[in-house]
This record gives C-alpha cells, sequence and structure tokens, in this order.
C-alpha cells in the first residue's frame, strides 16, 4: 500500500469544483501542503494505532494458538484488513467452520463498510476512478474516523484529502500487520495483556471528542452508543450497523429541530 | 491452502463492500440528502463502536457495571472524553483513560 503522491483534482468533496481545487498547473504550495497534510495524518492516526495494538496482539495471539494456516490467518491483518471481522474468521476456522459460513460472518461483520464507502466517494469525488477504488483498500473504522473528523470539521482540498488518508493508512495498515506478525510469532510467551484492552474504545473516544461537534452529530453519538447492546442482541455480528443507523437517524431529527 | 482461499474469499467479499458505494456514485455526485448525513456517519459510528467495546470487549469481572460494560472503562472513557473535549488533543485520551482503567481494575471494577 502506497501514499500516491497527487495530481490535480477539479473536484471538492461534493464532487463539484472546490474553493481550493485549482485545474492546470500545480499551485506553488501544493507539495508543502500535501507534506504537511501527510504528515498530520501519520499523527492524527498514531493514538489510534496505539489504542488498536492490544487488539492486535490479541488476534496475533489467537492465530498462534489456532489450528490453521498461521501464514494465511497473519495474512488477514493486510487482506481483509479489519480485526473483529478477522478474528471472528480464524476462531471458526479454528472450529471446523465451512467457508460459506466464514466469508458470510465476514461479509455480515463488515456491513458498515458500505457505508464508509459513500463517505469515501464524497472525500475523492474528484479523482479518477482506479485511484478510488485503490483507496478504498485500506478503508476501516479508525481510518474512516480520523479522516472524517479531519475533512468534516474544516475545508480541505483534494491533495491534503489524498496525502492525509494515504499517509494515515499507511501508518496504520504498517503497524497493525506488524503488531499482529511479532504476537504470531510470540504467541504463548505473551504476557497477559487483559488490562490493555480499554485502549481501542479509549483510542476511539478520543477521536471522537476530538472532533467538531453540533446538536446532531452528539445525538449521533449518544444514541448510536446506547443503541450499541440492544442492537447486538438483535443483530448479533450486524449490530454496529443496526446502531450506526439508528444514530444517523437521531442525528438527522436532532439537526432538524435545532435549524 | 483452504485457509488461503477463505482469508482471500473473505477479503474479496470486503472490499466489495468497500468499494460497493465508489463505484455506484462513480460518474455522479452522492446524491444531497445522502450528503447531509454524512457528517454523522463519523459520530455514529465511533458512538457505537466505543459502545460495543466496552460492553463486549473487556474482560469480564465481578465488579460493578453500567449498562452492561464494567465500571472502570466506561469512567476511565467518560474521563478521557471529558479531557480531550477541553484539550483538541485525541491522544490524551490514552494518557488519561489507561491509568484510570489500570487503577480500576486493580480495584476490582
Amino acid at each position: 500500500m502506497t501514499t500516491t503522491i497527487p495530481s490535480i483534482s477539479r473536484a471538492g468533496p461534493t464532487g463539484r469544483p472546490g474553493p481550493d481545487d485549482a485545474g492546470g498547473a500545480p499551485p506553488d504550495g501544493e507539495r508543502p501542503s500535501a507534506r504537511r497534510s501527510a504528515i498530520e495524518g501519520a499523527r492524527a492516526i498514531a493514538p489510534v494505532l496505539a489504542g488498536v495494538a492490544p487488539f492486535a496482539v490479541v488476534i496475533g495471539a489467537t492465530i498462534g494458538a489456532a489450528h490453521v494456516d498461521r501464514l494465511a490467518a497473519w495474512a488477514g491483518s493486510f487482506l481483509i484488513c479489519a480485526g473483529t471481522a478477522q478474528l471472528t474468521a480464524v476462531q471458526l476456522l479454528d472450529r471446523g467452520a465451512g467457508p460459506v459460513a466464514v466469508v458470510a460472518a465476514v461479509v455480515v461483520i463488515n456491513a458498515r463498510f458500505a457505508l464508509y464507502s459513500t463517505a469515501l466517494a464524497r472525500w475523492f469525488a474528484g479523482e479518477p476512478l482506479h485511484r478510488r477504488l485503490l483507496l478504498a483498500f485500506p478503508l476501516i473504522d479508525q481510518l474512516y474516523a480520523v479522516c472524517s473528523a479531519r475533512f468534516d470539521g474544516r475545508p480541505t482540498s483534494a491533495v491534503e484529502r489524498r496525502a492525509f488518508y494515504g499517509a494515515a493508512a499507511v501508518v496504520l495498515i504498517t503497524g497493525w500487520t506488524a503488531v499482529q506478525g511479532a504476537a504470531v510469532a510470540l504467541a504463548g510467551s505473551l504476557p497477559d495483556t487483559a488490562w490493555l484492552r480499554p485502549a481501542a474504545p479509549l483510542a476511539l473516544a478520543g477521536v471522537l471528542a476530538a472532533g467538531h461537534h453540533d446538536r446532531g452529530t452528539v445525538a449521533a453519538a449518544l444514541v448510536a452508543a446506547a443503541a450499541a447492546l440492544p442492537a447486538a442482541a438483535v443483530a448479533g455480528q450486524g449490530g454496529p450497523v443496526l446502531a450506526i443507523s439508528a444514530g444517523l437517524g437521531a442525528g438527522m431529527l436532532a439537526g432538524r429541530s435545532a435549524s | 491452502m483452504t485457509t488461503w482461499l477463505i482469508v482471500g474469499a473473505a477479503a474479496v467479499a470486503s472490499y466489495l463492500l468497500r468499494i460497493s458505494m465508489l463505484v455506484a456514485f462513480a460518474d455522479r455526485p452522492v446524491p444531497p440528502a445522502l450528503a447531509r448525513r454524512l457528517p454523522l456517519l463519523g459520530p455514529a459510528a465511533l458512538g457505537a463502536l466505543v459502545a460495543g467495546a466496552l460492553t463486549g470487549g473487556m474482560p469480564a469481572g465481578a465488579g460493578p457495571r453500567v449498562a452492561g460494560a464494567p465500571l472502570g472503562p466506561v469512567l476511565a472513557v467518560v474521563l478521557a472524553l471529558v479531557v480531550v473535549r477541553r484539550t483538541g488533543r485525541a491522544g490524551h485520551a490514552l494518557l488519561v483513560g489507561l491509568p484510570v482503567a489500570a487503577l480500576t481494575a486493580a480495584a476490582g471494577w
């Protein structure tokens, strides 16, 4: 996975020409702007990577103890690129589940990516399709959250969005894959990491709190959080999609009543 | 080999989900009604994921619980939210929250 060095986009996040997206020759400030955005992206994702690292250790240790092809299961860290789905797949394979059951479980767990994909379509509306298809590959909760907080909070150019997203993706996926690989290699001799488990929700809470907020976004976050437990009880692995949908509905209602 | 094939199939399925809307809106802008909802998607997803991790991803213990989640991690997350809201630095969530989570875990929460 590489960060594509920017070419000029003519479209803003809505697909229409953006105020800071110039056509023609690259403006003088483009490269420094791209470099600055890439550094910002790497910095923004770093605490989130620290937060998900314990989860990567848990997955690596599970792979190490499971009766599966370790290399193939570890490759899921960058191929499936989604921790919960990968962990579920490894556990199902270890129990002898069939291919259809494993893939179906992964699809249900990752269904929320279709929602994130809509945002990606908007952020990178001016990019050629092949580049957008490449940018979609590492799309995952943490990357989406960090970029959403950055892109939806203040105006950004296409160059800045691409650099920020690309750098954050490279740091996140590289770190995630490396930590998981180390945990697979060291499985069996790892200390208990249970005390680190709150790191993942803490890192996500940090991204949530640091973002731009109005009445609608606060309602969306609170209702989605409140709905998470009952949604999981009702829909199992599809619970997050149900909870997110409830949050979206509440956010729209709150935004409408505020305006 | 079977594991490789299954992981590969799962990867393809996940990727198809990731590109679904990119392909749907490949040659037209995202409809305004949908675009208006997108700024809500991040907070909603984060709210659901934080709560889901607190209720389903924490070590089981006999300590007090809040809405299905152990009290210690909940306190840590609430404190982290307050601190980050004041400082605006997402990284402070771990700096503040992890010690609280560790201390409350030691106290059996």
